[in-house]
């Protein structure tokens, strides 16, 4: 005896993902109801991520793996690539971008002038860093430090700075802290030629601070000297949302294709192969956006 | 897939989305542009597919529907990944 109802709950299923014959329709995965579905889950994820961000400040974050030594060495290949001199690491720059950061994140801010009006010059004033050309490049959300030097020099004004024969020096600060709610580790590097030349960094004053900063990255991060681990990275908890479901959908759509090709199924549809160039440019778009952290 | 018959058309809208990202990768940083990246984008998508579909003689609610909610689905992925 013939199931009648087995084989109807079979077909109907297999039409989730395939092709329908005799409506002309495409899989049900792919009808607009289920797109307001794949929607609503983003929606869902924008709630979500608004609500810890007041409700739980500092557990969704980016991760980053950024080195003072690293940023130096970085931005001396460049130079030296482009003829220019290497600078060399100044304490006192350093500690320039390091209060400069701190300010950031005391007053939830990122721009080269606070909202109180106050000067990325004012931060090495107080340090006692007396300069007669000065600096400042900034970015945020990058995993490593080869990320951050790179998007500063493919950016003109960055690049300005990262090869500008005024400056002899450079200090670099990577801070993490809570910004707009998220955990976020800034990168600050202030360039700077002080007025008396006599004073510039020597190469073993240098390494005598890089060896102290290595000490104090081993003991903020004895595992692993990370800089940042935040409780949930939500960029890479994103990406993986969307790459999943882009993929599932690119896939369903290829599917639908190809079986409505196999089996001449003259669907009354939209066209799938401009569907797919959409979704296809999406995935480069998203590609995109999350190539690189910001800089400023 | 009638690739054939629609060569054009879909390159069109191809060389319009490359276009569109090299310009937009190039903008730079800006939340503001992004937003506006992330409308042009389905924007253009929806539009083309009206007129594609008018001039076809096929522009049914059905499959007007049917780009609304890709256009919708894109632009709020966009949105997303633009605000973080």
């Amino acid at each position: 005896m013939i199931d009648l109802a087995r084989i109807k709950s079979q077909t109907s299923f297999k039409h989730h993902f395939l092709p329908h014959k005799e409506d002309k329709k495409r899989a049900k995965l792919l009808h607009h109801n289920f797109f307001h579905f794949y929607s609503a889950v983003f929606i869902l994820f924008l709630v979500l991520l608004s609500v810890s961000k007041t409700l739980l400040p500092g557990v969704l974050g980016y991760s980053s793996e950024i080195k003072v030594s690293e940023l130096l060495e970085k931005t001396n290949e460049i130079r030296v690539q482009n003829g220019l001199s290497k600078l060399v690491l100044n304490e006192k720059l350093s500690n320039a971008a390091k209060a400069k950061a701190d300010y950031m994140f005391k007053n939830n801010f990122w721009a080269h002038t606070a909202p109180d009006g106050t000067e990325p010059w004012d931060f090495i004033l107080q340090n006692n860093y007396d300069y007669s050309y000065a600096g400042e490049n900034l970015a945020r959300n990058f995993y490593y430090s080869s990320e951050v030097v790179q998007a500063w020099f493919n950016s003109p004004s960055h690049k300005e700075n990262l090869l500008s024969g005024n400056y002899d020096e450079v200090g670099f600060a990577v801070v993490t802290g809570v910004l707009d709610g998220y955990e976020t580790t800034l990168v600050v590097q202030m360039f700077g030629r002080p007025k008396d030349l006599k004073t510039i960094t020597t190469l073993e004053q240098q390494n005598k601070y890089l060896a102290s900063l290595k000490e104090k990255e081993l003991l903020t991060n004895p595992a692993s000297s990370v800089q940042s681990a935040a409780t949930i990275d939500i960029s890479a908890v994103f990406r993986y949302l969307a790459f999943s479901i882009l993929g599932f959908v690119l896939a369903l759509f290829l599917l639908d294709g190809f079986y409505s090709k196999k089996h001449g199924i003259d669907k009354f549809t939209g066209h799938t192969t401009a569907h797919l160039i959409m979704l296809v440019a999406t995935v480069v778009s998203l590609i995109v956006i999350f190539r690189n952290g910001k800089i400023l | 897939m009638n690739l054939r018959k629609h060569i054009i058309e879909y390159s069109f809208i191809a060389i319009y989305f490359g276009i569109l990202i090299y310009f937009f990768q190039n903008l730079g940083d800006s939340f503001f542009s992004k937003i506006i990246f992330a409308g042009a984008l389905p924007l253009f998508y929806l539009l083309w597919s009206v007129v594609h579909h008018y001039f076809e003689d096929r522009l049914t609610l059905h499959i007007f529907l049917e780009y609304l909610s890709i256009s919708l689905f894109v632009f709020i992925i966009l949105l997303t990944a633009s605000t973080l």
